[in-house]
């Protein structure tokens, strides 16, 4: 809300520039958006609609300097004409207060200097000198007036609209309306949007003469939800939203009266009409200065609770233990006790209360996922892996789905607009072959990609998310396994990989990875529909809760062979499609006790090897518990490990 | 000519060879089975008797510091020969290493200062009810407060969370005070995103709950986590402000690390900057999850971890954080 410093000295005597002003609302909760001459556009919180006016601002100034505020005298010289204007409240829920003043005889024209230029710069559009008025007395006081040519209106009823109601408003746009819509209608149909916007046709004009000038109390939630449903929001609209005072309805609508006489001419006629339900007490709270004590951590000393309180314009009763504070007009955000402490904090400085350090000590407790995820990222990153961060949605349409953690639909993301533009992620790998495609595209050199991140689906019941470990990784699958072996090593994780046929996968890539029997996740290499990446690359999705579950991190110490090792290197021909898991389940079958460890060496294929066959080479290590193993012993065990292999795989020496 | 004259003689020999000859040749010209020093062992047979001792000693004595001088002469040889081989200005054989995002190290960074001060860190899940990330945090359906809060409905009433606070909510009905923790995570806005807004971003809020907390511990613990992560000459400054779930509410702003409060772009000149949003937890959110709030009062506060990270290494644009380009990562 723009405040000129000009206008609101009218009412206190506030701070000589709008530097030291700002500070001074800064400080004490009111934001400053920009400063510009001597206007400041305050952020004024959702709580205080109070400061939504010129005097809820200068009430403000001065509670925080202790100044005097000077409200404007009311005047009004009423006449003796009968109003000749009926009103009927049907929804007094919708509008406890509803009054109207009518004034007949106005000349409707351009404004004063002083008024154009007083709502020009706090950011209002000059209409006409009646219109102007109403809009003069929301800045000053906050309370949203609206003027009708009474030359239509003989008789006003606040009313829920009928559905399929239409009404063009003064933005000249029609809106249709619905019974969830409260209306000021005559006799037959809606002249305004109630606290909204009034309506083209009872719009004040250059031959309006006769103004019934309306100042009401609508619900908040009804005006706000008619607001948002009409994407209509008005400086009436705003306030009415946030709350507006009972009792300042009639002074609002007195002070417009007044200024109408003297800028239109024209003459009151007697009173004015109210439809009302009576006046809400205002809230009474107990507020006790020890708890002030024991929530702030400071000891405000009970008279100076009492001034601050008596300054905000708070009726103060009761004992030096109990207080007993009743709310001043239009601090709707001032009820239970806490209130009044933050009123008293905030006014006494939050920079006087002290810091306080003494909370006791206390052994923060490390939770399993966290010590995992740690091993996980310095592991991978070790490895020279990318932690990356990705969009938990997808747009609308993406066409690469991977259905591997949930085969349920995909969970729409809805804006408050209630459009779809966006569903939560089923799964992180496309997302993460985004970023290899991305860094492609960019000519970087690629990297192996990780994150750990939820994926979201739906059980037809209700809705869940859980955590995986997702990688994608430039090469074939076997850079992406080696990439897990070490991780998983790392975790004291035992897996295996089980080849699988998984749709989103290239044919003969794809696989489980399997631990205890448990499906921990899926890898293999992209498919060209996954990805629109030109390299080749592989991708492996783990869940992490399982991960936190198996993996042991602190695993305790084993005595470990301090013999001299034999080491031994073979390479066999068998028959090509002999998977690797299956010869080295052949040479342990055949090995003795003091095979301690084979290592696959390489693969071979081509000239020296007949077609049909294929040449594999590994390397073992013997080792005995208790001596030096011999040369004898070695060459024993090779040969017996040759024989089994001979005899379960038909393999050769090459 | 007697032994010491032919000993002295063949000293004198061998550093004058040594200078020049190979240490192999060297070797067997003097130390080989027809070396110099062989020849004078022979010398030995037409010693007298009494004095075979003594001579077989300086013999051997010769023999061995020949042997050590020929080893030495030798290995500074080696030396030398693969000195002029090799090139020490060649890059060395490095493995390549990975980066962690920023964002997860910022994270990280903020945890490990809490956990320090004892909090312990607990999660919540992203798909939340409306529930939990509104009414029982006292932000009523149809309220402006609800204004800064636009959230992405999965189905009413489910939701993802819109901030980090709903774990607030869990944690004070799943644990009894005093409670005391952060709770880092992912949240939610249907915002367009540009240099300042993301539709997704982190948050870590904090809880502290329990007999006799009061709003200069909240200071206290702020203090602390900002002279922990900008230094021990950061200072802090709260100004009052408004969330439906604290009261008193506070803006917590620290003097900028930037240019030392002296005022810069970064402060906008004012010497503080804005981190984050806290205040006593209101009594009614305590009511809400079954706290009684005359015996136990504490505080929340709730901040954005890429605010964060942007600051502390001056990146201007919040969408750098989800683009993952390797030459964005490979600087942190």
């Amino acid at each position: 809300m723009k405040v000129p410093l000009s206008w609101l000295r009218e009412y206190v005597d506030a701070p000589a520039s709008a530097a030291e002003l700002a500070k001074l609302l800064v400080m004490a909760g009111t934001g400053v958006e920009s400063i510009e001459g001597d206007v400041l556009d305050l952020e004024i919180t959702a709580n205080r609609a109070d400061l939504l006016s010129m005097l809820g601002v200068a009430r403000e100034v001065g509670v925080l300097l202790g100044k005097r505020v000077r409200i404007p005298a009311v005047t009004l010289a009423e006449g003796t004409d009968a109003l000749g204007v009926e009103v009927e409240v049907a929804e007094p829920g919708l509008c406890p207060r509803y009054t109207a003043r009518v004034i007949r005889g106005v000349k409707v024209g351009s404004s004063p200097a002083w008024l154009v230029q007083r709502l020009e710069s706090a950011g209002v559009r000059p209409v006409n000198n009646v219109v102007d008025v109403t809009n003069y007395v929301l800045l000053e006081c906050g309370q949203p007036l609206h003027a009708f040519d009474a030359n239509l209106l003989r008789k006003i009823v606040v009313r829920r609209a009928a559905a399929g109601e239409k009404l063009t408003a003064i933005d000249g746009k029609t809106y249709l309306l619905d019974r969830d819509r409260l209306v000021i209608a005559d006799a037959g149909r809606p002249v305004a949007i109630a606290g909204v916007m009034g309506g083209k046709e009872s719009e004040i004009g250059p031959a309006t003469t006769e103004v019934v000038l309306e100042s009401a109390q609508f619900d908040p939630v009804s005006v706000r939800r008619t607001s948002r449903r009409l994407g209509l929001s008005s400086e009436s609209s705003y306030r009415f939203e946030r709350g507006v005072d009972y009792e300042t309805v009639d002074w609002a609508s007195r002070r417009a009266a007044q200024i109408i006489l003297q800028l239109a001419g024209g003459r009151a006629a007697k009173g004015s009409v109210e439809a009302s339900v009576p006046a809400p007490p205002r809230p009474v709270a107990r507020v006790r200065p020890a708890r002030v004590g024991q929530v702030l951590g400071m000891q405000v000393p009970t008279p100076r609770i009492r001034e601050i309180l008596a300054g905000l314009g708070c009726s103060v009763g009761g004992t030096d233990a109990a207080l007993e504070v009743t709310a001043p007009a239009g601090r709707r955000d001032l009820r239970i006790e806490v209130d009044y402490i933050e009123e008293v904090a905030r006014v006494e400085g939050y920079d006087r209360i002290p810091c306080d350090t003494q909370f006791g000590l206390r052994v923060a407790v490390d939770d399993p996922r966290d010590l995992v995820c740690e091993a996980v990222r310095a592991t991978l990153t070790g490895m020279g892996a990318y932690e990356v961060l990705t969009w938990s949605f997808a747009e609308v349409g993406t066409p690469n789905r991977v259905p591997f953690w949930s085969p349920g639909p995909l969970l729409p993301l809805r804006d408050p607009q209630g459009n779809v533009d966006r569903t939560l992620r089923e799964s992180l790998a496309p997302r993460l072959l985004e970023v290899l495609q991305t860094n492609e595209s960019y000519r970087e050199e690629l990297h192996p990609v990780f994150e750990v991140a939820q994926v979201y689906f739906t059980d037809g019941k209700g809705f869940g998310e859980r955590a995986v470990l997702g990688l994608a990784v430039p090469g074939d699958v076997l850079d992406a396994k080696g990439l897990l072996e070490t991780l998983f090593r790392r975790l004291s994780l035992p897996f295996e990989v089980v080849p699988a046929a998984l749709p989103f996968l290239r044919a003969g890539t794809g696989a489980e990875i399997r631990s205890g029997g448990m499906v921990l996740g899926y890898l293999g290499s992209a498919t060209p529909g996954l990805t629109g990446l030109k390299a080749a690359a592989a991708v492996a999705e783990v869940d992490f809760g399982e991960i936190v579950r198996g993996a042991r991190l602190g695993t305790p110490y084993r005595d470990f062979n301090r013999q001299p090792p034999v080491e031994r290197d073979l390479n066999v021909v068998l028959a090509e499609g002999t998977p690797w898991r299956e010869i080295e389940a052949a040479l342990r079958a055949g090995a003795p006790a003091a095979l301690e460890s084979v290592r696959f060496l390489s693969e071979y294929r081509g000239k020296g090897v007949e077609p049909g066959k294929k040449a594999v080479a590994f390397s073992m290590v013997f080792r005995a518990p208790d001596r030096t193993l011999t040369g004898e012993e070695a060459e024993g065990a090779v040969k017996a490990i040759l024989n089994s292999l001979q005899a379960k795989l038909g393999a050769a020496l090459r | 000519m007697d032994l010491d004259a032919k000993i002295a003689e063949l000293k004198a020999a061998f550093e004058k060879d040594a200078a020049t000859v190979p240490a192999e040749q060297l070797k067997s010209r003097y130390l080989g089975r027809e070396g110099r020093v062989r020849d004078l062992f022979v010398l030995l047979k037409s010693v007298p008797p009494e004095q075979k001792g003594a001579a077989g000693q300086k013999l051997n004595g010769i023999k061995a510091e020949f042997e050590r001088r020929v080893e030495e002469l030798g290995r500074t040889k080696a030396v030398a020969a693969a000195a002029g081989a090799l090139d020490l200005t060649l890059p060395g054989r490095a493995p390549e290493f990975g980066r962690r995002h920023p964002i997860y190290s910022t994270w990280d960074a903020i945890g490990r200062v809490f956990m320090k001060l004892g909090f312990d860190v607990v999660y919540g899940p992203e798909i939340e009810t409306e529930a939990n990330n509104f009414e029982a945090l006292n932000i009523p359906l149809d309220h402006p407060a609800r204004d800064g809060f636009d959230t992405f409905y999965v189905e009413p009433p489910y939701l993802v969370r819109s901030h980090t606070s709903p774990v607030q909510i869990r944690t004070l009905r799943s644990r009894k005070p005093p409670i005391r923790v952060i709770a880092p995570g992912k949240v939610f806005r249907p915002d367009k995103p540009d240099a300042g807004h993301s539709p997704m971003f982190h948050q870590v809020e904090g809880l502290l709950v329990g007999p006799g907390i009061t709003f200069a511990h909240l200071k206290g613990v702020l203090d602390l986590f900002a002279k922990s992560m900008w230094g021990p000459a950061t200072s802090i400054r709260f100004r009052p402000s408004y969330f439906p779930f604290t009261e008193p509410s506070a803006e917590v702003d620290v003097s900028c690390f930037i240019c030392g409060a002296k005022g810069c772009p970064v402060c906008k000149g004012s010497g503080w900057v804005e981190i984050l949003g806290s205040g006593m937890v209101h009594p009614r959110v305590l009511e809400n999850c079954g706290i009684d709030p005359e015996a136990n009062t504490g505080f929340a506060f709730g901040m954005g971890v890429e605010r964060i990270a942007m600051l502390k290494y001056g990146i201007p644009d919040i969408r750098r954080f989800t683009e993952n380009h390797f030459a964005f990562l490979k600087q942190f």
